[in-house]
C-alpha cells in the first residue's frame, strides 16, 4: 500500500525501537507502529548528521549543536502535509509551516557542545534554528518555535 | 534691498535650509533607528511565562507524587514530571534567565532548591506517605519564590514596557518635530526652487527675445552676414546673403563656403578668411563678384572678424556689402568731374583767345594811333606850311607860286582823303559791309588796265607782265575787289623797291586756282615782321619816309579771302619779295585755294 501511495521502490521498513524518544504521527509514508514513525536515538543517529553553531535566546554564547535536519527526517518518513505540530514533554505545542524546513536548515538536535541533550534539561531533542545565519530568525516569533524536550510530531 | 544683499540671501537661504534639512533628517533617522532597536523583544523579556511554566511543572510534580500514592500515576509518568520540573529549573538557572531571577530577588530559593535536588530525587524514588511532608517542604519555598518572582516579573515587565513606551513616545515626538522642521526647510527650498525656476524661465524668455531680435537684425540687414566654423562650414546665412549668392539658408547651413560660391575660392578672399580664423580682422573693398545668374559683375566690400568664445576662436563672421551702385555713382561723379575740367579748359582757352583778341585790339589801336600821328600829321603839316607861306608872302607871290602852293596843299589833302577812305574801307570790312559779286574775270586784262591807269603814278617805273603760256588767266572773282588787291600789291611793290628796279607780274595756274605774283626787289625784316605783315596798321621797318597807314596788305588779304582766295608772301631768293594773289578758277575751286593758302602761310 505504501508503495502504491508513492509510486516508488518499496521502502525499507522502519525498525521498531524499544524506547522511542520521537514519534511522527499523521501523514507519513513510513511507519513502524500504529501508523506512526517512532525513533530512538540510534535510529536518529543513523540518519545524515548535521552540525550547526548558533546563539540561542535562552543560553549565553554560541553553542554547537549536532543532529539531523528536520527536512531529512521528514523525507525519511515520507511526510506529506503543510503543517507540522511539534509537541514537548510538558505538552507545549507549536505549529510550524512545512515550507519553513525547505527555506532554513532547521535542526533536530540531540547534542549540544558534544554532550547529549538530557530529558531533565532540553533533551532528548531540541528544534534549533540557524539563528545567526538569518537576521529574520532573530525574532521572538521564531524564538517560540525552538521547541525543546521535543517528543511528538504530527504532520497535517 | 540692494542687489548684493539679495544675491547673498539667494545663496544663504537655500544653503541654510539644506543644512537644517540634513541635520533634522539625520536626527530623525537616528531616533527611528533607536526605536527600531528598542522594538526587539528577547525571550528573556517573557520571564512571566517562563516562571509560570516552572511553577506549573513544580505543582504538576507535586500532583504526580500524590498520584503515585493514590496509584493513579506510574513511575514513567512520575519520571516525566520530574524531568519537566528539572528542565524548567535548569532553564531558570541558564544565563539570561538566571540574571533576570537575580534581579527579581528569587535566585536564593532557586539555589536552595538546587542544593536539595539529590534529596528530592531520592525522596521521589521512594515516594510514600511518610516522605510527602518533606517533599512539600522542599517544593513549598520554591513555589512561593516563583509566585513572588512572577509578581515582580509582571511589574518589571510592565514598568519596562511603560518606560519603553515613554521613551518611544518621546522619540516619536522628537521625530514629529524634526519632520515639521524638515517640512519647513523643504517648503523654503521648494519656494526657493519655484522662484529660481520662475527666474530662470524669465531669463530664458528674455534670452529668447534677444535671440529673436538678433536673428531679426541679422535677417533684415541689407548687408550679407555669414558665419563659419573653424572648418569653414556655414553656420549663419542671412536673407541678404541668400539674395546676393542665390543660395537658400537651408542649403547653405553646414556646407563648406567653397562649395556655395566660387567667390570664396578666390585666392585673396580665402586668405582673408584664413587670417580672420587666426584671430585677425580683414577688410577687402571693391571686390568683383560674378554671380551665376547675371553677366554683369557686382562689386562688394568684404569684412572678416573672428568669432570668439572667451579666448578660443570658434570661427569667423563675414560682412558682405553690395557696393555696385555706389561704385557706379562714384564713376559717374568722376566722369562729371572730367567733363567739368574739360569745360573749364575750353572756357580758359576761350578766355585766353579773348585776351589775345583784346591785346590785338589794343595793339590795333596803338598802331592806329601811331599811324594817325605820323600819316595825318605830315599832310597837315604840308598844308599848314603852304598856307603859312601864302599868308607870309601874300604880297610878293606870283600866281604861279600860288598855284604851286595850292597844288601842294591839295595833294596833301587828297592823300589825307585816301587815308580816310582806306580806314573806312577797313571799317566796312570789319563791319561785313563789303559785298562780293564773283564772276569770270581775265586777270591779264585786269593787270594791263591797272598798269595803264597807274602809269602816271609810277614815275616812269617799268613793269614786266608775263602772261601764262596756256591761255588767258581766267579767275572766278569780283573784278572790283581783284583790282583793289592788285592795285595795293603793285603800289606796295613800287613804294618799297628802288626806283631803278623792275617790277614783275607773272601768273601760275593749276587745276583749281590761279595765282598772280607781283615781284619786286627789296627785303623784309625778320620772321616777326613777316608774321605781322598782314596785320592792320602795321608798318614794316622799310616803310620809313613812305606814306601809308598799314591797311593795304590787310585789306588785300581780307578781300582775297572773301572771294575764296588769299594773298600771301611766297618764298623767294634773297633781295626779292614775291607777293601772290591766289584766286579760284571756278566756284568749286575756292575751297582748295583757301586750303592751299593756309598751308603756305607759315612760309
Amino acid at each position: 500500500m505504501l508503495a502504491d501511495s508513492f509510486g516508488q521502490a518499496q521502502p525499507l521498513p522502519l525498525p521498531s525501537p524499544a524506547a522511542p524518544i520521537l514519534s511522527v504521527h499523521g501523514s507519513v509514508a513510513r511507519a513502524n507502529a500504529d501508523g506512526a514513525a517512532h525513533f530512538d536515538l540510534e535510529m536518529l543517529r543513523a540518519l545524515p548528521a548535521t552540525r550547526l553553531e548558533t546563539t540561542t535566546a535562552v543560553t549565553d554564547g554560541v553553542r554547537r549543536f549536532d543532529g539531523v535536519l528536520m527536512r531529512d527526517l521528514l523525507a525519511h518518513v515520507g511526510a506529506q502535509g503543510k503543517t507540522l505540530t511539534a509537541r514537548a514533554l510538558n505538552d507545549y505545542a507549536i505549529e510550524i509551516a512545512m515550507e519553513e524546513f525547505d527555506r532554513f536548515d532547521i535542526l533536530v538536535a540531540y547534542e549540544m557542545d558534544g554532550e547529549p541533550l538530557l530529558p531533565s534539561d532540553k533533551g532528548p531533542l531540541w528544534i534549533v534554528y540557524p539563528r545567526d545565519r538569518h537576521a529574520e530568525l532573530q525574532d521572538i516569533r521564531f524564538d517560540y518555535r525552538w521547541v525543546w524536550q521535543l517528543r511528538w510530531i504530527e504532520i497535517r | 534691498m540692494n542687489r548684493r544683499a539679495r544675491s547673498l540671501l539667494g545663496v544663504a537661504l537655500p544653503v541654510s535650509a539644506i543644512i537644517i534639512f540634513v541635520v533634522l533628517l539625520a536626527f530623525s533617522l537616528m531616533r527611528l533607528s533607536d526605536i527600531e532597536r528598542n522594538m526587539r523583544l528577547e525571550a528573556t523579556q517573557n520571564m512571566l511565562w517562563v516562571i509560570s511554566r516552572a511553577h506549573v511543572s513544580s505543582l504538576q510534580l507535586g500532583e504526580a507524587v500524590a498520584g503515585i500514592l493514590a496509584g493513579e500515576v506510574d513511575p514513567a509518568g512520575m519520571e516525566l514530571r520530574l524531568n519537566v520540573f528539572l528542565s524548567r529549573l535548569a532553564l531558570l538557572d541558564d544565563g539570561p534567565q538566571r540574571r533576570r531571577m537575580e534581579l527579581l530577588g528569587a535566585s536564593a530559593s532557586l539555589d536552595a532548591l538546587r542544593g536539595s535536588l539529590p534529596e528530592l530525587a531520592s525522596l521521589l524514588k521512594d515516594a510514600g506517605p511518610q516522605t510527602m511532608p518533606r517533599i512539600r517542604a522542599l517544593l513549598s519555598p520554591y513555589n512561593a519564590a516563583l509566585t513572588e518572582a512572577a509578581n515582580k516579573a509582571m511589574v518589571a515587565e510592565w514598568d519596562d514596557l511603560g518606560s519603553t513606551l515613554d521613551a518611544t513616545r518621546k522619540q516619536l515626538w522628537q521625530i514629529i518635530i524634526s519632520m515639521i522642521g524638515i517640512s519647513l526647510a523643504g517648503t523654503v527650498l521648494c519656494v526657493h526652487f519655484v522662484l529660481a525656476i520662475r527666474d530662470a524661465r524669465q531669463r530664458t524668455r528674455l534670452l529668447n527675445q534677444e535671440k529673436a531680435f538678433s536673428e531679426l537684425l541679422i535677417g533684415s540687414s541689407g548687408e550679407g552676414i555669414i558665419a563659419v566654423d573653424m572648418e569653414r562650414r556655414c553656420t549663419v546665412w542671412n536673407e541678404a546673403a541668400e539674395r546676393l549668392f542665390n543660395v537658400s539658408a537651408g542649403r547653405a547651413t553646414g556646407v563648406a563656403l567653397g562649395d556655395l560660391s566660387g567667390f570664396f575660392e578666390v585666392d585673396r578672399i580665402e586668405k582673408a578668411i584664413g587670417e580672420a580664423l587666426r584671430g585677425g580682422a580683414v577688410a577687402l573693398l571693391d571686390q568683383p563678384f560674378f554671380p551665376d545668374h547675371q553677366s554683369e559683375p557686382l562689386y562688394v566690400d568684404l569684412r572678416c572678424f573672428s568669432l570668439r568664445d572667451g579666448g578660443r576662436i570658434m570661427g569667423t563672421i563675414l560682412l558682405i556689402s553690395d557696393v555696385t551702385e555706389r561704385r557706379a555713382v562714384q564713376r559717374e561723379i568722376a566722369d562729371h568731374r572730367d567733363h567739368l575740367e574739360q569745360l573749364v579748359q575750353a572756357r580758359t582757352q576761350e578766355l585766353d583767345a579773348a585776351l589775345t583778341r583784346e591785346r590785338a585790339t589794343a595793339d590795333l589801336y596803338r598802331n592806329f594811333g601811331t599811324m594817325i600821328s605820323h600819316q595825318f600829321r605830315t599832310p597837315l603839316a604840308l598844308v599848314d606850311s603852304a598856307l603859312q607861306r601864302l599868308v607870309r608872302r601874300r604880297d610878293r607871290l606870283t600866281p604861279a607860286e600860288i598855284l604851286e602852293r595850292g597844288t601842294q596843299a591839295r595833294s596833301a589833302i587828297a592823300r589825307l582823303v585816301r587815308l580816310v577812305e582806306s580806314t573806312l574801307d577797313a571799317a566796312r570790312l570789319d563791319a561785313g559791309q563789303i559785298e562780293v559779286r564773283s564772276q569770270a574775270c581775265d586777270l591779264g586784262l585786269l593787270v594791263a588796265d591797272i598798269c595803264t591807269r597807274q602809269a602816271e603814278d609810277m614815275g616812269g617805273r617799268r613793269i614786266t607782265v608775263t602772261p601764262p603760256v596756256d591761255g588767258p588767266p581766267i579767275a572766278h572773282c569780283d573784278p572790283v575787289h581783284a583790282e583793289h588787291i592788285l592795285t595795293n600789291l603793285l603800289s606796295n611793290a613800287l613804294k618799297y623797291s628802288p626806283k631803278e628796279t623792275l617790277i614783275g607780274i607773272s601768273f601760275t595756274v593749276d587745276q583749281s586756282r590761279i595765282a598772280c605774283i607781283v615781284t619786286n626787289t627789296g627785303s623784309l625784316g625778320g620772321a616777326l615782321e613777316r608774321d605781322a605783315l598782314f596785320d592792320r596798321y602795321y608798318r614794316g621797318s622799310n616803310t620809313e619816309g613812305c606814306p601809308g597807314i598799314g591797311v593795304g596788305l590787310y585789306m588785300a588779304k581780307a578781300l582775297a579771302r572773301l572771294q575764296g582766295g588769299d594773298v600771301c608772301l611766297q618764298a623767294s631768293e634773297p633781295g626779292t619779295v614775291r607777293m601772290a594773289m591766289v584766286l579760284p578758277r571756278s566756284v568749286c575751286g575756292s575751297g582748295a585755294v583757301a586750303a592751299a593758302s593756309v598751308a603756305q602761310e607759315p612760309a
